[in-house]
């Protein structure tokens, strides 16, 4: 009976900093989609951009014959 | 006896096995979104079949044990039979059935393991058993898994509440479409491969295909079906235990919940560290609940559900189990076996008819739970969606 617990580590750490690094761009995304001033617009559609990245990138992990 | 036969049997039970896995688990990836009104509840279990259709036919590689290492298998080992393959996904259907009569998510692979441990044990006795694959691979993840998507997902949800205004937040049902798809992705290229790797198993050991084949294209395909089946028909009581009976969810609680999932899963699969899906999914439920001031989690259904995932492997063991014996009386024991498992799902079928819950429960918010939106300028009124939290039956029904 062997528990790999850096392998967990790793898990919860890795699954804890991409989960809030989505978290926190969509929500900066909706934020600043109807702030006041005019660069405010351009920089929310711009983190919504990086959300989709990083959801193609969730496929990509999902699907396996897409990587090695 | 019959090999044929019994082939026959392991297949057909096996894909009711993959169809009751698809009902039981779209609760994982499309609770969330249904409790926010972020999709129809129709809508949302219609694309939860699509993706495990498609999952399912994008994953290639099949388990090579489909017991995961619990059972010792091949040489020296245990030789597995048709038939306490059979007995094992009898205890797996039956106990499935049963967790969703009763609205808990447990996970449908614990309840494969936990029937096919009973087969092997009737079949072998205890030694047959790895106890110490079973504490580090199922019993230690199964307590870690909640913990960490708890965490996880209270974390997302301070940091959502914190950046976004209240204005703001209905639009994370936006993202939720988006999150709770790739949930259910994962889950399509994950789930359909454990039945594939039984058929294929079932045909290797009756010496219908050659050893260390890949599963055919005909089981591939059925298998798909089934799991896309079974998700499409939706699993309702467990949707409505995971998005309703926990905690209240709200839309930037969904997302944080699904985000937290997908990232759980995926840095579990990829960092070779397994967790069970509902159980992470359940996770990320309460630590949304935690999350948010104002949210309460309920610890009675939480408990319940901690209590289902504790005794689902010993109660398929025992289904399993008493199968197997059974099915050592020979082609009368295995035909027994299938009949008492169909009466079993027929009585399951039955008692659930008499309380039904449906689709229609999660589109019509119960009366006087309404709470007139502010009206805004410039703003289309936010409409009620936004989770009741009771559910009552449609007055015309």
């Amino acid at each position: 009976m062997t528990i790999d617990w850096l392998a967990f580590l790793t898990v919860l750490v890795v699954s804890l900093v991409s989960a809030c690094l989505l978290v926190t761009l969509f929500s900066l995304g909706l934020r600043l989609n109807d702030g006041p001033t005019a660069w405010h617009r351009p920089v929310s559609v711009a983190l919504f951009v990086v959300c989709a990245v990083v959801v193609i990138l969730g496929i990509y992990l999902i699907v396996p014959f897409l990587h090695p | 006896m019959n090999v044929t036969l019994l082939v026959a049997l392991v297949i057909a039970l096996a894909l009711i096995f993959d169809f009751t896995n698809g009902f039981h688990d779209t609760a994982n990836a499309m609770a969330t979104p249904i409790a926010t009104g972020a999709l129809k509840p129709k809508v949302a279990v219609a694309i939860a079949a699509v993706l495990n259709l498609v999952g399912a036919f994008l994953s290639t590689e099949v388990a090579k044990t489909i017991s995961g290492g619990l059972i010792k298998e091949g040489d020296g080992g245990v030789q597995i039979t048709p038939a306490l393959i059979l007995a094992g996904l009898i205890g797996a259907i039956v106990w499935n059935l049963v967790t969703w009569l009763l609205g808990l998510p447990s996970s449908s692979s614990h309840a494969l393991f936990g029937g096919l441990i009973g087969a092997a044990i009737v079949g072998a006795g205890f030694g047959a058993i790895d106890g110490g694959v079973l504490v580090s691979k199922v019993l230690i993840p199964a307590a870690l898994a909640p913990l960490t998507a708890g965490l996880v997902s209270f974390l997302a949800t301070k940091i959502a509440y914190r950046i976004t205004r209240k204005r703001e937040r209905h639009r994370f049902k936006v993202g939720q479409i988006f999150t709770s798809s790739l949930v259910s992705l994962a889950h399509g290229t994950n789930d359909a491969q454990k039945t594939m790797g039984v058929i294929t198993l079932a045909l290797i050991a009756a010496g219908m295909q050659p050893t260390g084949s890949g599963p055919a294209v005909w089981v591939i395909g059925a298998c798909a079906l089934a799991i896309a089946a079974g998700t499409y028909s939706g699993g309702w009581r467990i949707i409505k235990t995971l998005g309703r009976d926990i905690t209240d969810i709200e839309p930037a609680q969904g997302f944080a919940a699904e985000s937290a999932t997908t990232a759980t899963i995926l840095a579990s699969t990829h960092l070779g560290f397994a967790l069970s899906t509902t159980q992470v999914a359940s996770g990320s439920v309460i630590g949304v609940g935690l999350g948010r001031k104002g949210a309460s989690v309920r610890w009675g259904t939480a408990g319940r559900i901690a209590l289902g995932w504790l005794i689902t492997i010993p109660s398929s063991g025992v289904i399993g189990a008493l199968a197997a014996m059974l099915s050592q009386l020979g082609l009368i024991g295995v035909i027994l076996d299938v009949v008492l498992a169909l009466g079993a799902i027929l009585t399951v079928y039955l008692i659930a008819r008499q309380r039904r819950i449906d689709a229609r429960h999660f589109t019509h918010p119960a009366p006087g739970v309404f709470v007139r939106p502010k009206l805004r300028k410039n703003k289309p009124a936010q409409t009620v969606a936004t989770a009741p939290t009771v559910a009552t039956e449609e007055p015309s029904a």
